[in-house]
């Protein structure tokens, strides 16, 4: 509601818009109020008179208001009292000032005695406090607006203040050791039973491959001759380096044959040898998630020395040396396999490297092993990880997942509790980052123990699943994980469909910025990628399998069979499958030698034709299905022997 | 004889209305025409009396003006906002409405008790 500003005197002379207050007393004038009252003209030269006066006042005062209305002093007191006791804005107290002054000057124009209007005044407390809530009301819904937003602010502030205070005092319990948990398993068995420490003090002397020339990279020179591409050619500059780098460390090859032999891994996690940079003082007291896995990539460094000297047996016809060298390289890839899921995945790239070298050698030398040889050897490698369809072991994962849980989140003692600041930095640290995160730059600063920290922190807390939440989500997510794509690959489509479940999980794709603060988004691995590896893994497995059958086939009949069932079940007890379509493993003759292929992902048959060396990608052209790009893996087959090789020769 | 305080809380805003219907008023005239015109039942000292006004002002029922008096003093004119016409035209109504209800019951003098039912007439 307006209220207009009270014309307390009137100057005849001048303009009705010019309000003014009772002129100043002499003793209160000051050169300012000289200045500030002085009429302005808005000249426009001699010959015209402005029309408009401006003047500036001075401002009112409740003392000059009360002195003005010439109130006895009981009553100015009165009006001086509950006016200051109303605590409202200047411009309103003035303004209930004056009508209070008016007021009484009516009563004592018709009148009344200044006794009698005090009598009649009521407590100037209590006035004051009705007028203030009353004059509170009249102001404009803008100030209402802000005022209670202000007071929401407030009230806003204070919980989050509440919950910066809870978070701050929030920590993790740490209940289970799952590392040492791990390490005592081992520990129960005999040293002299362990793999490992043979493995490593073996490798500590190995020195590195000499590079063949300066053009060399360290990776080129390291899997020269152990990639599955390459085929290096006897005699060549790369032969006579391996030949020579394979004989000169026959000591070391000796040491990891007697490792192979041995029934236990003997790995113990965290072993301040394996990592010397883990804080020792910690002892087994890390999480798990941050133990490295030093003897997965020297297993890999075994692996290319052990496959080298298969290579060079073959060539000098040592079939024992070379029967020698795949058991033990299966058994190394069977040693690799523990806890972690990195080491399944090390496991089986030892292996498929190993039945590389099987499918070349039946390609390449094809009597070098006698038929019982070869034999032992399917028996064998038919038996590594249990046989049948391969799946990775995913408890450490899950050990991995609730390691992070208890050191993340507070305990309240009944499965529940919330992210606590060590845990958000611990998350922080172990997401990798990406562009949402760097343009938040919200990841370096809660990796902190700044401000920022406690500032973020309770937001991220709020908007965090519960531990029990949490919990919830790792089970499910595990159970759902061992449960699926147990069948071969061409059963998946129809699990899927059959389970309501979307082919790739949303974990590891969600680039939101809470999806960095997620344990499951952390820690799960990529499952449909495991079980393609898997499956890559059988398949090249059976590849090789077959190989094995074809050739003892070929030794007693002195030619090819003309379909695969031939084998079954004298060579093998049934036909592979083809895991793309689910019917046998593909073959045919091809200029009098065998062809064995899998249809790939578009489960065309097309003849056995596979991308060229140079161009083949295993999960482009193979293992992805089709659907962006048609052109690439279509019209391609997966040739599993002969396997499609780069002669290297210089 | 005064109103108890609840039932001013009811009543005087509607005075104040009623009184303003005629044409602005400042503050002392209300005072003194509420006093006056109920012989002093619905008098209200300024403690209830401003606060009133200024409740009112900020629902809209009235607005308040300053002008100058006959005596050349300013003075707080309030008169009834086209709002504050049809709150008390709606206030009249129930008042009237409440009046017959306590005559009804015998309870306003002069009123004879009514049968409330199931007695004879």
């Amino acid at each position: 509601m307006e209220t207009s500003t009270p014309p307390l005197e009137t100057q005849p002379n001048h303009s009705n818009t010019n309000h003014s207050l009772p002129a100043a007393p002499a003793s209160t004038t000051t050169w300012l109020w000289r200045v500030l009252n002085a009429p302005i003209n808005i000249g426009l030269g001699s010959r015209f008179k402005s029309p408009v006066t401006v003047k500036f006042n001075k401002p009112a005062t409740i003392a000059s208001i009360v002195t003005e209305a010439g109130l006895p002093a009981e009553l100015a007191a009165i009006v001086e009292q509950v006016v200051r006791a109303t605590r409202l804005w200047s411009s309103e107290r003035l303004d209930v000032a004056r009508e209070l002054a008016a007021h009484f000057r009516d009563g004592l124009e018709c009148g009344v005695s200044a006794s009698d209007l005090q009598s009649q005044f009521g407590n100037a407390a209590t006035v004051a406090k009705l007028i203030r809530r009353a004059r509170i009301r009249c102001r404009s819904v803008v100030w209402h607006a802000w005022r209670y937003g202000l007071a929401g602010l407030a009230l806003l502030l204070l919980a989050y203040s509440g919950l910066i205070v809870r978070f701050a005092v929030s920590y993790p319990t740490i209940s289970r050791n799952f590392l040492r948990e791990q390490n005592d398993v081992v520990r129960s068995t005999p040293e002299d039973q362990w793999a490992w420490p043979v493995q490593r003090a073996a490798l500590k002397e190995l020195v590195p491959y000499p590079k063949l020339d300066q053009s060399q990279t360290d990776d080129e020179s390291e899997g020269w001759w152990a990639t599955e591409k390459n085929r290096v050619e006897k005699d060549s500059l790369a032969w006579n380096q391996m030949l020579a780098y394979v004989e000169s460390n026959q000591a070391i090859i000796e040491q990891l044959h007697l490792s192979a032999n041995k029934p236990m891994r003997g790995v113990i996690y965290g072993d301040p040898i394996d990592s010397p940079n883990l804080p020792q003082a910690l002892g087994e007291d890390v999480p798990l998630i941050g133990v490295l896995l030093p003897q997965a990539q020297s297993l890999r460094t075994a692996q290319r020395l052990l496959t080298a000297d298969a290579t060079v047996a073959r060539s000098r016809g040592e079939a024992d040396r070379f029967t020698r060298d795949i058991l033990s390289l299966v058994n190394i890839a069977e040693q690799c396999r523990g806890f972690c899921l990195i080491e399944d995945l090390v496991a089986v790239a030892i292996l498929t490297s190993t039945f590389s070298v099987v499918l070349d050698t039946c390609e390449d030398f094809p009597s070098l092993l006698t038929d019982d040889q070869l034999i032992a050897m399917a028996h064998r490698l038919a038996s590594c990880f249990g046989g049948g369809t391969i799946r990775f072991n995913l408890n450490g994962e899950k050990a991995m997942a609730e390691d992070m849980l208890q050191r993340c989140y507070s305990d309240d003692g009944n499965g529940d509790g919330i992210l606590t600041p060590a845990g958000i930095k611990m998350l922080a640290e172990n997401f990798p980052t990406n562009k949402l995160i760097d343009d938040y730059d919200l990841l370096s600063h809660t990796k902190t123990d700044g401000v920022a920290l406690h500032v973020f922190g309770p937001a991220i807390m709020l908007q965090a699943k519960s531990r029990r939440q949490t919990q919830e989500a790792i089970d499910q997510l595990f159970a759902e994980a061992a449960q699926r794509h147990r069948g071969p690959l061409h059963s998946w489509e129809q699990e899927d469909q059959r389970q309501g479940r979307t082919k790739q999980s949303s974990l590891g794709n969600d680039n939101s910025l809470m999806s960095h603060f997620s344990i499951p988004n952390v820690v799960f691995p990529a499952f449909e990628m495991c079980d393609k590896a898997a499956e890559r893994f059988c398949q090249l497995r059976d590849g090789a399998l077959t190989a094995i059958a074809l050739e003892l086939y070929r030794r007693q009949h002195g030619a090819w069979p003309d379909h695969l069932e031939q084998l079954a079940p004298g060579y093998m007890p049934t036909v592979p499958l083809d895991r793309f379509t689910g019917q046998s493993l593909r073959y045919r003759l091809q200029d009098g030698k065998p062809l064995i292929y899998a249809c790939g992902f578009d489960q065309q048959d097309d003849g056995g034709r596979g991308p060229g060396i140079d161009e083949y990608d295993f999960h482009t052209q193979v293992m992805q299905k089709p659907a962006k790009q048609p052109a690439i893996g279509e019209g391609y087959d997966w040739v599993l022997y002969p396997r499609p090789r780069k002669a290297i020769n210089r | 004889m005064r109103v108890d305080r609840e039932l001013m809380r009811g009543a005087g805003p509607v005075a104040v209305l009623k009184l303003l219907e005629s044409g602005e008023k400042y503050g002392y005239e209300l005072v003194e025409q509420l006093e006056e015109r109920s012989k002093g039942v619905l008098a209200m000292g300024q403690s209830t009396l401003y606060p009133m006004l200024y409740n009112l002002e900020s629902q809209g029922l009235v607005k308040a003006e300053w002008r100058e008096s006959e005596s050349a003093r300013g003075r707080k004119y309030y008169h009834l906002t086209s709002k504050g016409k049809k709150r008390l035209a709606a206030d009249l109504q129930q008042w009237s409405a409440l009046v017959e209800a306590l005559s009804s019951l015998g309870i306003l003098p002069g009123q004879a008790t009514p049968a409330l039912g199931g007695g004879p007439r």
